[in-house]
C-alpha cells in the first residue's frame, strides 16, 4: 500500500467515524434562541407610484445612453487578446489565479491559545513547497513554451460575451493542454483605456476576471474576486527585458498574501514571496536530464536559514503527483509527493471537475 | 451553500449567533478528533466540544479574521484535554487515557476498525501528528508549534505513523 492510499484511508475512516452532537447543549449555553429572534418581513402593498415610475423611465434613458457611447467607443477591429504577447500574459495570469482561488489563506496562530516562539525550522522549505507548488503551473507552463501560445479566435456560444479564444500549450509531458477565455472588452480612444470582462470556465466552477489596462502599456491589471471580502488582484508589466507579475491576495482591501513572479527569458523564471506566511526565493529552470521524464530544479534561499535545491518530477507511475526531492545545503535531503496542481488532462473522460478546460 | 467562517466569526465578534449551527456543522469533527485522540471516552469528549465552543465564543476577540480556525479550535480543544487530563490522571491512569501503549495487535477485518482502533496503533505523539495533520488538515508547521516541537521532528513522527499503519493495515487493503 503506497503512503497516499493509507492517508486517504484514514481520512475515509475519519469521516465515517460518528461525532457526538453538541449542538443542541451549546445554543442553550449560548442562549442562541433568545438571541436569534425570527425576521419580521414587512410586506407593503403595491402601490402606484408616479416618482419611481420616473426614475425608472430616467435610469433606462441613461442606460441606452452610456450603451449607445459604449458602442460608439468600442473599437470593432481591434481584439486585444490576439496580440500574442498581450495574450499570452493574460492566461498566465489567469492560470495563477485559479490556483490560488482555491487555497485557503491566511494561517494564523498569533492568540493566546498558542504560546509558542518562532523558531528557524519555520522558514526550512519543506513549510513553504505547498505554496510554492500554487505557482508550478504557471511556470512550467513559462519554462515549456518557449514559443508563443498557440491560439484561435472563436465567436462566442455564451450571450454575455463576443469572443471565445482557446489557447494552446504544453505541459511536463508534452501534452497539449487546453484553456478556453470568454471575453467582452470596451475601450476607450478618448482615455486610451480599456476594460476586458473574461470568465474561465471549468466544469463545476466558472471564474469571472476584470481586466483594466491602458491601450499603449504592456502591462494590466486583473482582479478575481472570491467573495465581498476576499479578492485575488495580479498585475503585469513589461520592462526592455524583464516581465513582472505581482500577485496580490487582498482581504477586505487589505494585501494579506503578495508574491512576485518575474523572467527575462523563459529559461528561468524567479518565485519570491514578499508578504504572508510563505517565505524565499526560487528560481525555476527546466530540467531536461531525462530525456522521457522532463521536471523543473529549483535553487532556494529563505531567510539566511535554509538554501538548496529541489527536484521536481511528474510520477510516471501516477501522472497526477509530483515527486519532490529536496536538498537542503545544511540538511539531510529527503522526498515529499504532492498531488500535481489540476493534473495532466484526462483525454478520455468528459473532463475533470477541477482542471480549466484542459486537454479537450 | 458554502459558508464564508470569516463572515461568520465577524458576527459572532458583534454576538449575532444566527449562523453557529453552520459554524458548528463545519468544525465540529476537527474539535471531536482534537480531544478525543488524548481522551478516549466519548461522554468526556462531549463535554469538553462544549468547554471548547464556549471558550472560543468568549475569547472571540482574540481570535484575528483571516485567521486559520480550524487550527484555532484544535488547538484549544487540544490544550483543554490535556489540562483535564493533568487534572484527572490519579483518578483516570488505569484507563490508559493519554499515555497509551501502542498495540501489537493486527488487523485482521480492517473495514471493521474504526479510526480510533487504528490510531491505537501509535504512540501518543504519531497519534497527535496524525490527528491534527491527516484529519484536521493542518500544515505540519502548525502541528509543529500546536506541539512545540521541531518541524523536522514532526515530519518523521508522520513518516512513522504512516509506516506503522501500513504495516498494519496495509495488506488488508490491496484490492
Amino acid at each position: 500500500m503506497k503512503n497516499k492510499q493509507m492517508i486517504q484511508m484514514i481520512k475515509k475512516k475519519a469521516q465515517a467515524k460518528q461525532v457526538p452532537n453538541v449542538l443542541n447543549e451549546l445554543k442553550e449555553k449560548l442562549n442562541i434562541e433568545a438571541l436569534n429572534q425570527p425576521e419580521v418581513i414587512l410586506e407593503s402593498k403595491p402601490r402606484f407610484n408616479f416618482k419611481a415610475l420616473y426614475a425608472s423611465f430616467t435610469f433606462v434613458l441613461a442606460l441606452s445612453i452610456v450603451l449607445v457611447i459604449s458602442l460608439f467607443y468600442q473599437s470593432p477591429s481591434l481584439n486585444l487578446l490576439e496580440d500574442s504577447d498581450y495574450g499570452d500574459h493574460v492566461i498566465l495570469s489567469a492560470i495563477s489565479t485559479t490556483e490560488i482561488a482555491g487555497s485557503n489563506e491566511t494561517l494564523n496562530l498569533e492568540t493566546s491559545m498558542v504560546l509558542v516562539d518562532d523558531n528557524p525550522e519555520d522558514d526550512y522549505v519543506e513549510n513553504q513547497i505547498d505554496d510554492v507548488l500554487k505557482y508550478s503551473e504557471m511556470i512550467e507552463t513559462l519554462l515549456m513554451n518557449q514559443q508563443a501560445f498557440e491560439k484561435t479566435v472563436l465567436k462566442s456560444d455564451k450571450d454575455n460575451y463576443e469572443y471565445m479564444l482557446r489557447f494552446s500549450f504544453y505541459d511536463l509531458n508534452d501534452d497539449q493542454i487546453t484553456y478556453t477565455l470568454y471575453y467582452r472588452q470596451l475601450i476607450n480612444h478618448e482615455n486610451q483605456t480599456y476594460v476586458i470582462k473574461a470568465e474561465l470556465v471549468t466544469q463545476n466552477e466558472s471564474y469571472a476576471l476584470d481586466i483594466e489596462g491602458e491601450l499603449e502599456k504592456q502591462a494590466f491589471e486583473m482582479t478575481y474576486h472570491i467573495n465581498q471580502q476576499e479578492s485575488i488582484k495580479t498585475t503585469y508589466q513589461k520592462s526592455d527585458i524583464r516581465n513582472e507579475f505581482i500577485v496580490t491576495r487582498l482581504y477586505q482591501n487589505e494585501i494579506i498574501q503578495e508574491s512576485m513572479i518575474t523572467y527575462n527569458n523563459k529559461n528561468q523564471v524567479n518565485l519570491s514571496f514578499i508578504r504572508g506566511e510563505a517565505k524565499g526565493n526560487y528560481e525555476f529552470t527546466l530540467d531536461q536530464s531525462l530525456p522521457t521524464q522532463k521536471g523543473m530544479n529549483i535553487r532556494y534561499q529563505i531567510n539566511n536559514i535554509d538554501e538548496g535545491s529541489i527536484s521536481i518530477k511528474v510520477d510516471m507511475q501516477n501522472r497526477e503527483q509530483f515527486i519532490i526531492e529536496i536538498r537542503p545545503d545544511h540538511r539531510p535531503p529527503s522526498v515529499i509527493e504532492r498531488e500535481r496542481p489540476y493534473g495532466p488532462p484526462k483525454r478520455d473522460e468528459p473532463g475533470n471537475p477541477n482542471m480549466p478546460n484542459r486537454g479537450n | 451553500m458554502e459558508i464564508n467562517l470569516n463572515e461568520v466569526i465577524k458576527q459572532f465578534k458583534a454576538k449575532d449567533y444566527r449562523h453557529f449551527d453552520d459554524f458548528y456543522d463545519k468544525t465540529n469533527r476537527q474539535v471531536y478528533f482534537s480531544i478525543i485522540q488524548i481522551v478516549k471516552d466519548d461522554d468526556i469528549a462531549k463535554d469538553l466540544m462544549q468547554d471548547t465552543y464556549m471558550n472560543f465564543i468568549n475569547k472571540i476577540d482574540q481570535f484575528k479574521l483571516g485567521g486559520n480556525v480550524y487550527a484555532y479550535l484544535s488547538t484549544i480543544g487540544r490544550n483543554l484535554s490535556i489540562n483535564y487530563y493533568n487534572k484527572n490522571k490519579k483518578e483516570i491512569h488505569s484507563e490508559e487515557l493519554f499515555e497509551t501503549i501502542p498495540s501489537n495487535e493486527v488487523v485482521k477485518e480492517k473495514d471493521d476498525q474504526d479510526i480510533l482502533d487504528l490510531l491505537n496503533f501509535l504512540n501518543k505523539d504519531q497519534r497527535e501528528v496524525v490527528v491534527l495533520h491527516t484529519i484536521n488538515g493542518l500544515k505540519f508547521k502548525e502541528v509543529a508549534k500546536i506541539m512545540d516541537k521541531p518541524l523536522g521532528t514532526v515530519l518523521w513522527l508522520h513518516k512513522a505513523a504512516i509506516d506503522i499503519l501500513k504495516t498494519k493495515v496495509g495488506d488488508t487493503d490491496e484490492k
